[in-house]
């Protein structure tokens, strides 16, 4: 590889975004085009042949690549993509009581992985539908705030769309003018994240609540929430609440069991590292190990071998083991729960 | 830097992972310090790719 690859290299770095917001279009459009490339190994020749600034670009390329591997298709994903799909498709032609979709289950068991990759499926649904048409936005994604006032994700959804909003707008103004937009960009999905920021309870969660159901009337599209735990915390109860649980069908996001399952996660996100000096099934062999670190949580194991992968690269010993994995932190919630699992078996 | 030289020049020529559609072969134990497990013939998920699904015509 050669100076073509390193200008490849180059090239996609420097179209990355960044600062690559999900919440605004020009970041879920970026998201939503974007296909993961995985680098091709160099071999030792080809490596001490390019000049070191061309090494520091591999490098950084590989870096690059490994932040972000592809998803998963866990059982959980397709669950959630085919249920998406029949929704959206029953929803078609529905003039009112639309149904919708909420994702809910701990942090890190991949609620927002889902959320996200149905929304890019839906999009690229929508690009082969009806292509070369610009002006059209199939999805919306916001998340609620905390402590979210109506206005407040009024405003969330103008954002996205990237309407000018000025101080004296009040929520009446920034309503119409998203389900405008909405209507006429053709909208057919809406990704709302972070749900459980939404407490029914309250006068403002309640209020934020039928600011969601005003939308779901005046936005002729599917409705998809995702957040931590959401009917555990009120999201059904009451009026609003039961009003949300007969229209909206409950996927729950689970950690995974110590099973079939697991490996072959654990074997897919082997098999997508690039690093030169990797024995494949290193981390298969650490199924178990991998799963009392995570608790089964995808989220906290995407993170822990990404980061082992990255201090490979950095260190340059160029391969995973289980002493590097050790060296890595995981979120709080792992290591509580790992530590918990470790006490119940001494 | 050195270290890095070296593990690159003493890398494998190509990908080290088994093809994304090829089931890998029964896992044996990469060194010493794994953990030993019961392996069966593990099926990897693969990834999931949003543009082939589109083409599955919604």
């Amino acid at each position: 590889m050669t100076a073509a690859g390193a200008q490849s290299w180059r090239q996609m770095l420097a179209e990355e975004g960044w600062s690559r917001h999900l919440t605004t279009l020009e970041g879920w459009r970026e998201f939503t085009t974007a296909e993961t490339i995985p680098p091709e190994l160099l071999t030792g020749q080809q490596w001490a042949a390019m000049p070191e600034t061309d090494q520091l670009l591999y490098d950084e390329f590989r870096l690059d690549y490994h932040t972000r591997l592809a998803a998963a298709a866990t059982s959980a994903l397709r669950q959630v993509v085919n249920t998406g799909r029949r929704l959206t498709l029953l929803n078609r032609h529905a003039i009112s009581a639309r149904r919708g979709l909420i994702l809910s289950g701990a942090a890190g068991t991949g609620k927002t992985t889902a959320i996200t990759q149905f929304g890019k499926t839906h999009e690229a649904v929508d690009r082969l539908r009806h292509p070369g048409i610009g002006d059209r936005i199939p999805v919306i994604y916001v998340t609620v705030p905390p402590s979210a006032t109506p206005r407040m994700l009024a405003v969330e959804f103008a954002r996205f769309l990237g309407l000018p909003l000025t101080g004296r707008a009040n929520i009446t103004d920034v309503i119409e003018a998203v389900c405008g937009v909405a209507v006429d960009a053709r909208v057919s999905v809406v990704c709302v994240d972070e749900i459980h920021n939404l407490q029914l309870a309250t006068r403002n969660g309640a209020e934020v609540s039928d600011t969601l159901k005003y939308f779901s009337e005046r936005i002729p599209a599917t409705f998809i929430y995702a957040g931590i735990d959401v009917e555990r915390e009120g999201l059904f109860s009451g009026t609003r609440g039961r009003q949300i649980a007969g229209r909206f069908t409950l996927i729950p996001m689970l950690a995974f069991p110590l099973a079939a399952e697991w490996q072959g996660l654990v074997v897919t996100l082997e098999d997508a590292l690039r690093l030169h000096r990797h024995q494949p099934g290193t981390l298969a062999g650490l199924h178990q190990y991998l799963h009392r670190r995570t608790g089964g949580m995808i989220g906290s194991l995407s993170h822990l071998i990404r980061g082992a992968a990255i201090e490979a690269i950095l260190d340059g010993s160029e391969q995973i083991t289980r002493k590097l994995l050790d060296g890595i932190d995981l979120d709080h919630a792992a290591e509580s729960e790992a530590a918990r699992r470790s006490r119940k078996h001494t | 830097m050195a270290g890095r030289t070296r593990a690159v020049a003493e890398g494998t020529p190509a990908m080290t992972a088994s093809p994304p559609d090829e089931a890998p072969e029964l896992i044996e134990e990469a060194d010493a310090e794994q953990e030993p497990g019961p392996m069966a013939r593990v099926i990897p998920l693969g990834f999931f790719d949003p543009f082939e699904e589109a083409k599955k015509g919604w």
